[in-house]
């Protein structure tokens, strides 16, 4: 089986846990924190996928990094990964653990590339025509890159709304040599 | 000299960039995971279709093959050194398609429509997609007209009607090649004046080349210009340099750019060299893209690969146009084992097949087609009745003498019957032989198989049939025109001709001098 597949059932299952236990809320939150520590830190990464580590040490890792940062259904469940022996595929489970959860909040995560940065009031209203065009609740994430030379980007899933001087550049110039 | 004025340019540049749209673009993307040996794995591009065009860095383009759940298979039409892991990919929203329009006629072009015989930019009229779906029963109608092959031995025996699908089939080195450029050249009569008055219509020929050397397909490019063939032919070209999925595509190709004449009514000719090498490209990528792997290690859609582009060969119904697509495959044997994978598959779709031997070959007999084992399924109804007359006979004979062939070392310890029939065998073998680049009009094989058949040429030796053969015809082109223009619009051998006929072939045979 895939890792994605894999990946997807226990997102699933942790999920209906969760809520059974009626800690929701805590565990979305856990695992959003999660993706990002696990993508954040290169060790962790490491540790987690390594074979040569034994189980026990790593549940006592596990243990002393996210005891007290994460809900006890959560500590439960990376526990749970651990003795099962996916430990490997954490940031992947974490992932479409968000992934589904945004699904069914009818919520995406929008990331917004500018050549200069965005005043507040630009980013509200920015924020709020996403909202329009998409029709779902959208979590943007801001990021400056002069590369752009002008404009903006925004990318909702796969879709890319590109409004940048350097992509008007790059059409020209194929229009051009195209004649 | 006239000077440049500066504002003068400014103002053509300002006329160009007009039409230049700078609104905010809208498009979907995906992310590299993985690439090498020409694939690509991508994630993202959510939305994507199969078969859909999609664009990598550095102008590289690829096609969706495979959707997973997680991911999406590319195989890439450029060099896979030229993009990394996390490159964006691009959507187009087109399908794999290929420029068509008569602009192509003449040219020499990649599986995508680029150009690359250096004559500048196309103007083609609207871009297809290369996979179309083969129309159904009731769009179509059987196949009626003739499609002059200019070979005596496959016109009179193994007949090529215009919608059918013929598989040239054969070792290496044993002239697959040479039949179906033959072929093409010999279009080039029903592009004439002369041709439009008796009522036939042009053929537009399409070359698709896979997996050949460059420099065969530059010989094969330089024959049809000198014989003026290229006028009416597109070539296609998907070297044996050229990453596998082109060489896939490239037959495809082929076939959107045929169904474009025949769509609008006209007539064309494909010519798919070889489709061997196809299936082994198509092996090559299916692998790549851990498609499991069946008999011989090819796919187990490779069937569908071929019979989907073979069924794409079709003649269109009169309320439609009455156009038609004919196809000619072309397969290489090893070792003239027709029971392998993929001549076996080809064989079954086609409607026939011409089988070429390398001992007939060698033997001198060239083209080198075994007349006992080719067949064409559908193309006798589209012979024309005068040749229809002559051929019947002709097969018989062969047949015959096929089966004593065994005995002819015994010479004259045979009874008279037996010997007839090996010298005529033996005189029509020799009458069938024919040269390279050379096609004969109809008319003028009627009356040389006429001459055959009818006993006509017993007397002479084997060795002058042919200066008899092409002597006789020039001379009847000098005295009586009659003769061929007759066979040649009423497509009849009325009793006058037969007689006419017979009556020049011996006062000729008076006249001809035997060499020593």
């Amino acid at each position: 089986m895939s890792s994605f597949n894999i990946s997807t059932r226990y997102a699933n299952a942790f999920m209906e846990f969760a809520d059974e236990k009626k800690s929701l809320e805590q565990a979305s939150k856990d695992m959003v924190m999660l993706e990002k520590a696990l993508i954040n830190s290169k060790d962790l990464k490491a540790i987690l996928k390594s074979p040569v580590i034994n189980k026990e040490k790593k549940e006592v890792i596990i243990k002393e990094i996210f005891a007290s940062k994460v809900g006890k259904v959560t500590l439960e469940f990376l526990l749970f990964i651990n003795k099962k022996d996916r430990e490997n595929i954490l940031l992947d489970i974490a992932k479409r653990f968000n992934e589904i959860r945004n699904i069914k909040l009818n919520r995406v995560e929008a990331v917004v590339v500018s050549a200069i940065d965005f005043s507040e009031e630009q980013k509200n209203l920015l924020h709020k025509q996403l909202i329009k065009i998409s029709d779902k609740e959208v979590i943007p994430s801001f990021i400056t890159d002069e590369s752009l030379i002008g404009g903006f980007t925004v990318k909702i899933n796969d879709t890319v709304i590109d409004s940048s001087v350097k992509q008007q550049l790059k059409k020209l110039r194929k229009s051009l040599v195209k004649n | 000299m006239a000077e440049v004025r500066p504002d003068e340019i400014s103002a053509i540049l300002r006329k160009q960039l007009a039409g230049f749209d700078n609104e905010a673009e809208i498009y979907d993307v995906g992310t590299v995971l993985q690439v090498g040996d020409g694939i690509a794995r991508v994630y993202g591009l959510s939305k994507v279709m199969v078969s859909e065009l999609v664009e990598f860095p550095n102008d590289v383009m690829g096609m969706v093959l495979n959707l997973d759940e997680d991911s999406v298979g590319c195989v890439l039409f450029g060099e896979s050194q030229l993009i990394k892991e996390g490159d964006t990919v691009r959507r187009t929203k087109r399908l794999a398609s290929f420029p068509v329009g008569n602009a192509m006629l003449g040219r020499v072009v990649n599986p995508l429509g680029e150009p690359v015989d250096g004559k500048g930019s196309i103007q083609h009229e609207a871009y297809m997609p290369i996979e179309r779906k083969a129309l159904g029963v009731v769009t179509r109608q059987s196949v009626s007209e003739p499609l002059q092959s200019g070979i005596t031995a496959v016109d009179a025996m193994i007949p090529i009607g215009r919608g059918q699908r013929e598989l040239i089939i054969g070792d290496r080195q044993t002239g697959k090649t040479a039949v179906a450029i033959d072929t093409i050249i010999n279009q080039k009569q029903t592009h004439t004046e002369e041709a439009k008055e008796n009522g036939i219509e042009p053929v537009f020929c399409v070359y698709v080349a896979i997996g050949q050397k460059d420099s065969t397909v530059a010989q094969v490019v330089a024959k049809l210009e000198e014989h003026g063939a290229m006028e009416y032919t597109t070539v296609i070209i998907a070297g044996a340099s050229t990453p596998a999925p082109l060489q896939y595509i490239a037959p495809y190709a082929g076939a959107t750019l045929g169904e474009y004449f025949r769509d609008k009514g006209q007539h064309a000719l494909v010519v798919y060299d070889d489709l061997s090498k196809q299936a082994v490209a198509y092996r090559e990528l299916s692998l790549l893209l851990r498609r499991p792997p069946g008999r011989e290690a090819y796919p187990g859609d490779v069937f569908y690969v071929h019979s989907r582009l073979l069924e794409r060969a079709s003649k269109l119904n009169d309320k439609l146009g009455g156009g038609s697509l004919t196809a000619l495959p072309i397969i290489e044997t090893q070792q003239g084992d027709v029971s392998a994978y993929i001549p076996t598959n080809v064989i079954s779709i086609t409607d026939g097949q011409i089988y070429l031997e390398p001992s007939l070959f060698n033997a001198g007999i060239r083209p080198a087609i075994n007349v006992g084992i080719s067949v064409s399924r559908v193309g006798g109804n589209a012979q024309i009745k005068a040749m229809k007359k002559v051929a019947g006979s002709l097969k018989l004979d062969l047949a015959q003498y096929r089966e004593l062939e065994a005995f002819a070392k015994f010479g004259s310890d045979l009874d008279k019957a037996t010997q007839r029939t090996l010298s005529r065998g033996a005189r029509l073998v020799e009458l069938l032989k024919q040269g390279q680049y050379i096609p004969i009009p109809v008319e003028k094989q009627v009356v040389s198989v006429f001459l055959g058949t009818q006993g006509l040429l017993d007397e002479l030796p084997v060795k002058d049939i042919k200066r008899f053969e092409s002597e006789f015809i020039e001379y009847l082109e000098l005295k009586d025109q009659v003769v061929l223009n007759a066979i040649r619009k009423e497509k009849v051998l009325s009793d006058s001709i037969v007689a006419s006929i017979k009556t020049n072939a011996q006062e000729f045979k008076n006249k001809f001098k035997v060499s020593e």
